[in-house]
Formats: C-alpha cells, structure tokens, sequence
C-alpha cells in the first residue's frame, strides 16, 4: 500500500521544488532524478500487484486520519475552483459560463461533502490490473515526456525568445499532473478521485496556456471550458449518489458501485459524460485539436498518453455495468461516429501534429467504441488499444516535436526523404507508425479483436462494426501516406542541429517500448488484461490460441522482412527515375516546355470530397443529438436484474465454457493445413497465370482480334525473370518482396480455413508494402500510381470488412473453414453484400473504371503508374503476386456459394467473364468518383444488408 | 524460342517523325494486324520494355530524352529504327538542328527503312530484331553466370 501512496505523493516534491528552482542545470538534476524514482516506483508496483486479483486498502489501517485528509482535500477543492474563476477574471475571458460552471461544481461539491448521507468509504485505495496498467504508462512514459522536455525546453524558450522564460512554473505543473494521474487510477473515493479529476484539468489549461499568447489564451478556455462541462456530469454523478439515489445504493465507494451492477447506470452515464469530455469525444473534441498550439511535451503528455487516458480509463472502469444495455450502445454509437468522422478528417490533414491530433480522438472513440459494448471481449481489445496507443502516441508526438524544432516544420510533405538525412528520427517515426496501424502491430491486433466484438452486440442493430469497417480504411490510408513520404528516397531536408540528448535518449526508449510492446503482446494480455477481466467478468478466454498462432506467424514475418535484404540481388544497376525522358542532371527536375522545372510529388488529400469544417460541424451536431438520445434513455433506464454484475458474470463464464479454446487455425489437422498451404502457394499462379492468359485472349476477342496464346503471362514473367535487376534505389524491390510474402500468406490463412478477418488484414497489409514500394523511388508517376492504390483500397476495405461480417451473420463464425462446410446459402442472405463485394472486385482486379493505380491494357495515361519503376524480376513478382489476389478474391466469390460446389465454380466462372466485359466496355473513372461510387455502392447494399440481417435471420430461421 | 522470343515488350518514341510513321506502328496493334498474337505489348515504359521503336530523326530538342530512355530500359534490349528518317535522317538530314539518324546517339540493332514504313515491314523488323534480343539474353546469361 505504502507504494501506491507513494506513487501518489511523490511527484509533488519535484512538483514543489521545480516551482523555486529557477537554476538550469539544477532543473535538469531534479526532473532526471524523479523521473527515474517515477519510473522505478511504478515498475516496483506492477511487480507486487501485477496479475493478482484486486485488492483495496484502508488508509485508516495506517494511522492516517481519514477526516482530515478528507476536509483537507475538500479545501484544496474550493482553493482550486476559486483559483480558476480568478484566472478567468484576470484573463478576462468572454465566456461567462466558465467561472459559473465552477461555482456551480464547488456549490455541489459542497453540498455533497457536509450534507451527504452515503455510507462511509471503508477501503480509500484500490488496485486492480487495469489500474496498474495505467501506472505503468503514467509512471514510464509520462516521466519519459518529463525527461524529453528538459532539452525540448530549452529549444522552446530559444525559439521564442522574447517570451519571458515559464520553464518553472511548466515543470511543475507537469510533475502535479502526473500526481493528478496516479490518484485518478488509485483512488477507490470518488469525491477524492474528482478533485484530482479537476486538478488535470486544471493543469491542462496552464500547460495549453504556456506561451500566453491569445491563440494559446484562447485554446486554454475552450479546453477550461469543455472540460468543466464535462467535470459537472461528475459532481453531479457524486450528487446522485450522496442524495437522489435510493437509499440502498447511496455510496462513494467505487468498488461498492461496480458491485451494483446495473442499478449503477445513472451515476455511471454522469461520470461516462465526463470521461467522454476529458476523452476529447464528439461534441467535445474541439479542445484537443486546439490544445496542438502547446509545447511538443504537453501534446505528447497530455492529449496523447496520459490526460485523454484518464477518460477512457472511467469509460472502461464502467464498461461492466453498459454491458448489453441501451445507454451502453448509445454511448458506443458516440464512439463509432467519432471514430469515423475524425478518421475521415485526419485523412484531410497535411499537418502532422493534427493528424495525430485526429488519430487520437479516432483511437479513443474506438475504446469507448468497446467500453459502451462491455463485454470482456471488447474490454479486452480496449484495453489494448489504450495500451498501444500511449506508447506509440508518445512516441509520435515527441518525434514529431524533435523534427519540427530541426527542420522548421511540421508539415508531412516536408517530411519527404527523411530517412536518408535523419536515419534516428525517422527510423522512430516509422517505428511509430507501424505501432499504430501496421498488422501484425498492436493497434490492428485490437482493431481485430474489436470487430469480432462488436460482431456480438446482442439485440441491437449492428451499427458499430458497421461505422469500424468504413473508418478503419481512411486510418490506413493516412498512416500509409505518411509512412510512404518518410521513406522516400529523395534529397530531403536535414535541418540544422542535432538532437539533444535527453531527447534522443527518450526517443530510444520509447521506440524499444513499442516494440517490446508488439512482442509481448500474448504476455500482458495473459498476465495482466485477462486477468482483470477474470476479476471482473468470471472466467474468460477471451482470445483463441489459433489467432494468436496466426498473429506470431505474421509477426515473424514482419520482423524478418529485413533479412530479405539479403535476398535481393547484389548486382543491382541503379538507373534515373522515369520522367518521360526529361530528366535533367540529378534527376530532381525535368525540362518542361517552358522551362526546367523541379518534381514534386505531394499526397491526395481530398479537401473538396471531405471538407473539415463542414464535417466537423455536422458531426458535432449528430454527436450533441446521440448525447440527448444517450441523457433520455439513462434517465428511463430500468435495471434489468437486481444484481445485475453476478448474473451478467455467470452468463459470460457460461459463454466462456462453452467456447473451448482451439490452439490450430481450423478443424483440419496440422498436414491438412500444411497440405492446404502448399497447394495454395503452388497452385494459385498456375491457376492465376492461366486465368491471365484467359483474359487476354477473351480481350482480344472482344476487340476483334485474335490475341496471344493462353501461356502467354507466363512467358512474360519468365522473361521479365531473366532480365537484369534494375532499380532507382536498392530499397525498392525490398517492399516487392513483402508485398509477395503478405498476399501469399493472407492466402494461405484464407485456403487453410483459417480467420477471414485476419486475412483481409494480411491482403491489407501486402498492398501497402506494394505501396511503399511505389513511394521508394523519387518519382512522380510512381507516386501518383501509389496514392492511387491507397484511394482504391480506400475504396475496397469498408466492403471487403463487410462482407466478412455479413458471412459472420449468415453463419456464425469467422473462420472460412466454417464458411466452406456450412450448408447455409449465404448468397440468398446477402445479395446486397454480394454487390458490393462484386463492385469492389473490379477495383481489386484492377479492371476498367477502377484501373486507377495501374493497368493492363495500352491505354495508360499515367504511363505505368504504380509499377513505373519497377522492372525485371520484382515486376515479375508483382505480377505473381497479383495472381495470388485474384485467385484469393476469387475465392471470396466462392464462399457465398459455397454449399454446392457445382454452382460455386459456375458463379466464379461467370463473375470472371463478367469482370472482362466490364472491363473492356467501360472508360476509366476519375478518384472521387471512384470513392464516392464505392463507397454509395458499399453503403446502400453492403452496410444496409448487414444491418437489417440479424433481424432477418430472427425472422424467418 | 526462349521466353525473349516469347514475349517482346515494345517502347514507342516518336522523335521528329512527321507521325507517318507512328500511325503503321501503331496500325501494328490494330485487329488487322495484331501483333499481340507474338507476345508484342505496347508498354509504354522504357523501365518495362525489351525494345525501343524510335520513328523519326535526332535533333538537339530530343537527344537526351532518346539517351535518357535508353538507358533507363533494363538489359538485354534492342534498338529499332522505324522509316528513313530514323535511319539516316532522311530529307531532314542537312537541317542545322539534326545529328541524324538514331544512330547518331544510341546503337542501333535494326533498321526498316521507308516513308513510311508498312506494317508488314515494321512487325518483320521486329522479329529480325527478336534474334539480336536472343543474343543479347544469351550474352547476359553467360556474364551472370561468369560473375
């Protein structure tokens, strides 16, 4: 116990001195040294609590004097809420109702403190898994942020000289928030827990405040402010439940409240409002974009890692009692539509603080996405992503900070080239990246387990995967265009300077926390999360041994990638980049008509399609109207059993018993799968050369000629086998070689029966290494082909999700072997998914209107687009590898047919005659019309289909 | 046939043509033709092609574009000249701003003469050429194999 109050007490000493210490090099000493005490303290506290089941502390066991502590805290209290209404005298804010809300909150506070009739709290501490989690981040990569500042800092006040030098009072208020934090996860009393809860926001407003300029000024109140607002739903929450709550759940105990299960709704939907402000969920989202103008560290501190933490921390802390409920769905629903929205905004943004601004209101709506659903599975992928997200966040952010002080911006089209001129900060920001996105990295583990959560939402319409599947795509697309920018080959910008060392040393740090946290994935899901939610929910089993195989599997293969460096080819012959033949000496520039003029290979970012006003705008009105469903519904909400948290733990062990865990992929045995593999990786070019050669000669046929023999494509690739290896730089045929290994793979997991989910995540994943690869060299047609291939798969994804969903639906299961052997006829249950799927296919195959990224036919406009500068033997592998996804696409035909193989093979016969008439009778679509058809298409057919579905099957099954 | 023979990929350049010549290479695709029925793609790339078709003389505007994309296509690969123009230059041959034929900047393997050429000259010229790229494959696989 003494640790946790320790962890409690202790940054208020550095807190206390760094406001006096005004000596640089002292400031330096200090901050190092309790960062470290921080760091050290936490770990010690994971070690004792780590794993064990929850326990609560009585402060009174120790001789602290509960009274006082808690009228001393009471004090702080008003001391704080005064000293905030007087800030906004003295800076003169316009919005009045910001001083009024904070009176308002100490008149309840009041009211609750001296006239409360609740039950005294018996233990002050509680500890779980969850909260030590939390810890962990706090402790380790908040005191990093600490640490990261010490240099960024002293930059800062160079930069802005002029600016009078508020280093102590920064400091300070850093160590106080993360004091602020460890008391939010610890504190078992809520009337303490909310002081601590204002002192954040609080300390939010200074830091956003930090440089006082009026657009600082500015942003500090909207924060202030939507973060009051929210903080009044908690001290009306603890009004409840001191006065208008029945009597027998009248308590401030937190453990005693979860233990009420659903009759803790009320309270819980109040404390959910401002976990969704502190969060910077719709409606309240507004104070984190404006929160960007604070130093790096406080981004990184508080809006990526920790502050934002502690609203989706309460969400799940509550996730047991919205379990199944409707308020619970509602309040996923506001996750959902945020996740969207902001994933479809970050998309838009060139900035990178914003993007990552955007990114992270996507990652919290997407946690309280599995909050508001409740049960352990989406608890489990929640907490996942909380923990994935800190760490690569802060990374981001930090790296983000580093490269803005050394080359002057923050711009990702700036970013162009910076692996080969900032191999550190780069390699960190790639690092980054993959840890947010990349399958088989953390975040697409919990984006994973999320949808075959939300899969299972019980009685309500199944809006939520639906609103995951189409702002998944645009997550993609943005992570990939900057991933792409960053490793290209090009003479980027290097800035000036070095990076500080505090810096670079945290850097470090956190890179080999988001990789070690990639790696130990299975070990804290087993050693921490799951044994919250078996303290929590029951037995659980959350995770099935066969996904996790199959996720080792795909990380093994993301970390050996680098040694397919080996494999390429030693003799590669270098040669300029196609610019039409233009090219003038360096290749950076080609001669116009006019005059010499320099390439420039800037992103899509879709301004017109998606303008971010506008959709912010409308957004926040929808959010502010699922607010009112969410305030109407809680208000009528009606419990429905007395002891709610038993009978919903005994249904979800039931569940849990009745799901055995399965360690291989299927229900075939290891040879079937061996043997499945193989016939795949042998059979699939033979049978996707054939359907080539197939093609062309039905082409030429269409246009009236003869064509070239059915072998034909594979005498192209042997020849294209045997030319020499040329290239615009030796990284790029290495991206080829993922792109094989990946679509092979995902067809492997797919004809081996393994889970289609996790196969169109590997399919995801080997186009965007094809996409990287076409980002390597400098080249603007390749570029374009690249961006080009990220808007169609930005087009496929919501579909290709969708339609594994509605197989879900028709028959209960992910895994294709279920599919296969299912005597269901899914094609009668899902003709508008069929649809989509049969729209998106033209994408895939790369067929006219959809032949965007490159094509076959003569008539390219674009030369080459995507594979412009490939040649030889990695065009030969790209061309393999296309045959792969034509037969794995193809094979997603059959499975809707898949109850008599007879009409199956027909359906994937006349699908392929199909796709060639189109492609030869159609005239290519420009990219926003591309986007906006699919994705009607996706909408009207595939999501409606899905939608209506469940109530369907009721019907009439 | 090795698989060069098999499947040649062809890059089009029109260098100072008068496009007589350009509208037979192109009739070469064309269903009467259709040169597609040898493997014969029109990519449009010099990074993908096997071999580069230039109509037309050299002049000082498109030199470096003719070196450039020459140097740009991967080995092995043949150079053919289309027309007179590209061969010697033809009736533009004196003007003060060309060098000549094709060959005045890069090797060429074959030349088709004519003005302009026909598409029964142009595809002969092509599978003439089809033997110099087997050649030149061979050469290649025995410097690999060397190396």
């Amino acid at each position: 116990m003494h640790i946790l109050l320790f962890l409690i007490l202790f940054p208020l000493l550095p807190a206390a001195l760094l406001a006096v210490v005004g000596n640089e090099a002292v400031r330096g000493l200090i901050i190092r040294a309790s960062a470290l005490v921080i760091a050290a303290a936490s770990i010690a506290a994971a070690t004792v609590f780590l794993g064990k089941p929850a326990v609560g502390f009585d402060l009174a066991s120790i001789g602290v004097p509960i009274h006082a502590v808690d009228l001393t805290l009471f004090t702080c209290e008003a001391v704080l809420a005064l000293a905030m209404v007087v800030m906004c005298v003295v800076w003169k804010t316009r919005q009045w109702w910001i001083p009024a809300l904070i009176l308002a909150q100490l008149a309840i506070i009041t009211v609750v403190e001296f006239g409360g009739q609740a039950a005294p709290v018996a233990q002050q501490l509680r500890v779980n898994d969850l909260a030590i989690i939390m810890v962990l981040i706090i402790g380790i990569i908040g005191s990093a942020i600490t640490v990261f500042g010490v240099g960024y800092m002293r930059d800062w006040v160079h930069h802005h000289h002029g600016d009078p030098d508020r280093r102590r009072e920064f400091f300070s208020v850093m160590f106080l928030f993360l004091s602020a934090m460890f008391a939010i996860v610890l504190l078992n009393q809520l009337s303490w827990m909310f002081l601590f809860w204002e002192i954040t926001t609080m300390a939010s407003f200074l830091l956003i405040g930090h440089s006082r300029s009026q657009e600082a000024t500015g942003n500090a109140f909207t924060a202030l402010g939507l973060n009051t607002l929210g903080g009044t739903g908690f001290a009306v929450a603890l009004l409840w439940l001191t006065h208008l709550a029945p009597e027998s759940s009248r308590t401030l105990d937190l453990t005693v409240l979860l233990a009420l299960g659903q009759a803790a709704m009320i309270p819980a939907c109040l404390i959910a409002v401002a976990g969704l402000a502190k969060a910077a969920q719709l409606p309240f989202s507004r104070w984190l974009l404006g929160a960007m103008v604070a130093p790096t560290p406080v981004s990184a501190l508080l809006h990526s890692s920790t502050m934002v933490k502690a609203g989706v921390f309460v969400l799940l802390i509550f996730a047991p009692v919205f379990h199944h409920t409707l308020p619970g769905y509602l309040l996923a629903c506001l996750g959902g539509v945020t996740f969207l929205v902001t994933s479809l905004v970050a998309m838009t943004q060139s900035n990178a603080k914003r993007v990552l601004a955007y990114s992270t209101i996507a990652n919290l709506g997407l946690i309280v996405m599995c909050a508001g659903v409740g049960s352990p599975e989406a608890v489990w992928a929640g907490i996942m992503l909380l923990i994935f997200h800190a760490v690569a966040k802060a990374l981001l952010f930090l790296t983000v900070g580093s490269i803005e002080h050394r080359i002057g911006s923050r711009d990702i089209e700036d970013m162009d080239g910076l692996l080969g001129v900032r191999r550190g900060l780069a390699l960190c920001l790639i690092i980054g990246i993959c840890g947010m996105f990349l399958a088989p990295f953390g975040m697409l583990i919990s984006k994973w387990s999320c949808l075959e959560a939300l899969a299972n939402v019980g009685d309500f319409p199944p809006l939520l995967a639906v609103l995951l599947a189409f702002g998944s795509a645009p997550t993609l697309v943005f992570w990939t265009q900057w991933l792409g920018k960053v490793i290209t080959v090009s003479p980027g910008r290097p800035g000036e300077g070095a990076v500080p060392r505090d810096e670079s040393l945290v850097l470090g740090l956190l890179a080999v926390l988001t990789l070690a946290a990639t790696l130990c994935f299975p070990i804290f899901a087993t050693h921490g999360v799951e044994t919250y939610l078996a303290g929590v929910y029951g037995a659980v089993n959350p995770m099935p041994g066969s996904i996790l195989l199959i996720m080792f599997i795909m990380l093994g293969m993301m970390l050996a990638l680098p040694l397919f460096y080996f494999l390429l080819p030693k003799t590669q012959t270098l040669v300029a980049p196609y610019l039409a033949g233009a090219n003038l000496p360096g290749n950076r520039s080609f001669r116009g008509s006019l005059a010499d003029q320099p390439i420039s290979n800037g992103n899509y970012y879709l301004h017109k399609l998606l303008p971010e006003q506008r959709l912010m705008n409308w957004s926040i009105v929808l959010a502010w109207v699922l607010l009112a469903a969410f305030a109407a519904v809680t208000a009528g909400f009606v419990p429905m059993v007395a002891s709610a948290a038993s009978a919903v733990a005994s249904a979800t062990a039931a569940a849990a018993a009745e799901v055995a865990p399965v360690l291989l992929p299927t229900h075939f045995a290891v040879w079937q799968i061996v043997a499945a593999c193989l016939a795949f990786i042998i059979g699939a070019p033979l049978l996707g050369g054939l359907l080539a050669g197939a093609d062309r000669i039905l082409t030429a046929r269409m246009q009236g000629r003869v064509g070239p023999p059915l072998l034909q494509s594979f005498w192209d690739v042997a020849k294209l086998l045997q030319k020499r290896h040329v290239a615009v730089n030796m990284h790029q045929n290495f991206y080829v070689l993922g792109f094989l290994a990946f679509t092979v793979a995902s067809g492997c997991i797919f004809f081996a029966g393994g889970d289609l989910l996790l196969t169109i995540f590997a399919f995801t994943v080997g186009g965007i290494f094809l996409v990287l690869g076409a980002y390597a060299p400098n080249s603007p047609y390749s570029h374009i082909g690249a961006q080009r291939e990220l808007m169609q798969m930005l087009a496929c994804e919501p579909m290709l999700l969708l339609g594994a969903l509605g197989l879900f639906y028709v028959t209960g299961s992910f895994n294709v072997y279920d599919l296969m052997s299912t005597g269901a006829k899914s094609v009668v249950w899902l003709p508008g998914v069929l649809v989509g799927v049969l729209f998106i296919l033209t994408i895939k195959l790369r067929k006219s209107p959809f032949d965007l990224s490159t094509s076959h036919h003569g008539h390219q406009e674009l030369v080459k687009g995507l594979t412009t500068e490939f040649s030889g033997p990695s065009l030969a592998l790209i061309e393999v590898a296309h045959w792969y996804e034509n037969v794995f696409m193809l094979g997603l035909i059959w499975v809707f047919f898949a109850w008599n193989p007879w009409i199956a093979a027909a359906a994937v016969v006349v699908t392929y005659l199909a796709e060639v008439l189109v492609d030869n009778s159609s005239a290519r679509l420009t990219v926003t019309s591309m986007l906006r058809s699919s994705w009607t298409v996706t909408l009207v057919f595939g999501a409606a289909n899905v939608v209506v579905l469940p109530y369907l099957i009721r019907a009439i099954r | 046939m090795s698989a060069f023979a098999k499947s040649p990929w062809v890059l089009h350049y029109a260098a100072t043509s008068c496009n007589g010549c350009d509208i037979e290479v192109l009739a070469c695709l064309t269903p009467l033709y259709d040169v597609e029925r040898f493997g014969i793609i029109n990519t449009g790339n010099p990074k993908h092609a096997d071999i580069l078709l230039i109509t037309g003389s050299v002049n000082e505007q498109n030199r470096d574009v003719v070196k450039n994309l020459y140097d740009q296509m991967p080995d092995p690969k043949v150079v053919i000249a289309i027309g007179i123009c590209a061969t010697s230059g033809g009736i533009f041959r004196e003007c003060y701003n060309v060098y000549g034929g094709v060959d005045s900047t890069i090797p060429v393997d074959v030349y088709i003469p004519g003005c302009a050429c026909r598409p029964e000259a142009i595809i002969d010229g092509v599978v003439k050429g089809l033997g110099v790229l087997e050649q030149k494959a061979a050469a290649l696989k025995l410097e690999k194999k060397r190396a």
